[in-house]
């Protein structure tokens, strides 16, 4: 890892130092203020399950507000460094500044290009631009889909090739990679150390300016585990070998697969995605979609979305015969619904300002994205709004 | 009664205020190797999906001018301004090169002595050194 890191500074430091008098510096920054307001005690709502604090019959400025900058430096017309970072609340309730991505960009021609570094994940729509809330319509992108994989980004490569043909476009991307990451498992409040080795990914984009339809295919050998897990399933494996082997989530093979419309066409904008993840473990397969419509009245866009995760099979009817991994498998539960109305409107070329209401639908036990203090977990109303900025 | 003429004649002005739109034309350099782009190429260079038109590389300009290029936004690229800088947004924090900064008439007429180049002006302001490439019905 180290090794790959070091090999990688070098790369740029020598392409810099071979380009110094033609380097163009570009710094810009993005961030979103934002406030939430949940009416129901007994959950935490939350952006997604990397955050611990959320809203809580209370007002919450944790949720949204974050604070990023990038930092893109032109060495030629073919190569490119890009960097961006981004502070926000993590899953010990802190301020975390991180390295989001930065990559060598190298484009081979017209057509094809290459990115070497720290890459975001290609799952979704707005993948690429997740963070920076003056690019999206809503606050915050549905759960139910951009929740469903908690990592975002790797350490790799990626090929582009885009291309026109008649009126229509097309964009293919390949990426392979790997990464480490720490993911925060809050029912047992304790965190798990996962290793993603062998991810490939496939993204396929086609349409006109005004309708695009777009597919995603992500594999990965992937790890969790801590001390508790590795307790939990080596206790398993004297009793049940193949019920441990079925549940531990040791180097199993992993896959999402998304699809997704989208259409800007006379101020009408819809757009809708569907995922599905498969992780053959204790961390459950589920799949999830949203449909959002949106009319653009020049500054003001309001808009509607309907959302949905389902699990492939219910968690919490588990009974494994072990009562620690029952409660772990139960914990799983994601599924849940949810109905958007909002208005985004835009104040000037660098400002934002969105409004928007909730209404979450926890489906089964232990159910949602969302924290919560009881087992039959209740609807929320949630109002949420935000200034969004960039510069 | 009134009331509701006075809603008819606010409706109807609104209807109308998008004829009343100057007429918008792209230009290039009588000079450039291009005599003719379609509405679909203008949309995909302005969307940064192309850099080339018929095998040539041009380069887009913006204008300064608030009304030209909201007439721009919603007659050739049939998007609102917002929907425009949002669309930009997404590309310049994805790492994408923006396209140059917006300019005023006399840094166009300035940019446009270079071949190749494409700008959006309204038809009245058309001068004898450029040629139309698209023009909007």
């Amino acid at each position: 890892m180290k090794r790959t890191k070091s090999l990688l500074y070098l790369i740029i430091m020598l392409t810099f130092s071979l380009h110094l008098d033609a380097i163009e510096f570009d710094i810009k920054t993005f961030g979103t203020i934002g406030a939430v307001y949940n009416d129901n005690e007994t959950q935490i709502f939350r952006k997604d399950i990397s955050q611990k604090d959320g809203s809580s019959d209370d007002i919450n400025f944790k949720t949204d507000s974050l604070l990023g900058v990038q930092t893109t430096i032109e060495i030629d017309e073919k190569l490119s460094f890009t960097l961006q970072g981004v502070g926000a609340y993590d899953y010990d309730d802190e301020i975390n500044a991180k390295i989001d991505w930065g990559y060598l960009k190298y484009a081979i021609n017209e057509n094809i290009s290459i990115k070497l570094g720290r890459l975001r994940t290609p799952y979704y729509k707005n993948s690429q631009n997740l963070n920076v809330g003056y690019s999206n319509l809503m606050i915050r992108e549905s759960v139910e889909v951009y929740g469903q994989v908690p990592f975002s980004s790797y350490n790799g490569l990626q090929l582009t090739y885009m291309d026109i043909i008649g009126r229509y476009f097309y964009e293919l991307q390949a990426g392979y990679g790997r990464e480490e990451l720490v993911v925060p498992f809050h029912s047992i409040n304790e965190k798990v150390d996962v290793e993603i080795e062998n991810l490939y990914t496939a993204n396929f984009t086609f349409g006109t300016p005004a309708i695009q339809a777009r597919a995603t295919y992500l594999r990965a050998d992937i790890t969790a585990t801590n001390d508790t897990l590795n307790q939990l399933f080596d206790g398993i494996r004297l009793l049940n070998p193949t019920l441990a082997n079925s549940y531990e989530f040791k180097d199993k093979k992993s896959e999402y697969i998304g699809f997704g419309i989208f259409i800007d066409y006379n101020n009408f904008i819809f757009s809708s995605e569907y995922g599905q993840r498969k992780i053959p473990s204790f961390f459950a397969d589920l799949h999830g979609y949203y449909a959002t419509l949106g009319y653009s009245f020049d500054k003001f866009i309001p808009f509607i979305t309907y959302a949905k995760t389902e699990m492939d099979k219910p968690t919490y009817e588990a009974n494994s015969g072990f009562a620690s991994l029952d409660y772990i498998l139960q914990s799983q539960n994601l599924a849940q619904s949810s109905k958007t109305l909002g208005v985004k409107y835009y104040i000037n070329d660098n400002l934002d300002f969105k409004f928007q209401y909730e209404y979450v639908v926890p489906d089964g036990e232990y159910g949602s994205y969302h924290l919560n203090t009881s087992t039959n977990p209740k609807s929320m109303n949630v109002l949420s709004m935000a200034l969004d900025f960039v510069f | 009664m009134r009331t509701f003429f006075k809603i008819q004649i606010i409706t109807l002005l609104l209807c109308i205020t998008p004829l009343l739109d100057a007429q918008i034309i792209i230009v290039t350099n009588k000079s450039s190797d291009f005599d003719v782009i379609s509405k679909e190429m203008i949309q995909y260079i302005y969307l940064a999906k192309t850099t080339k038109t018929q095998g040539i590389k041009v380069e887009p300009l913006l204008s300064k001018d608030e009304t030209l290029h909201r007439n721009f936004c919603t007659t050739i690229l049939c998007k609102s301004v917002p929907e425009y800088n949002s669309y930009w947004t997404r590309l310049l924090f994805s790492g994408q090169k923006s396209i140059t900064k917006k300019l005023d008439y006399k840094e166009i007429v300035d940019k446009l002595k270079k071949p190749n180049t494409i700008a959006y002006i309204e038809k009245k302001d058309l001068k004898k050194e450029w040629k139309i490439v698209y023009e909007s019905n």
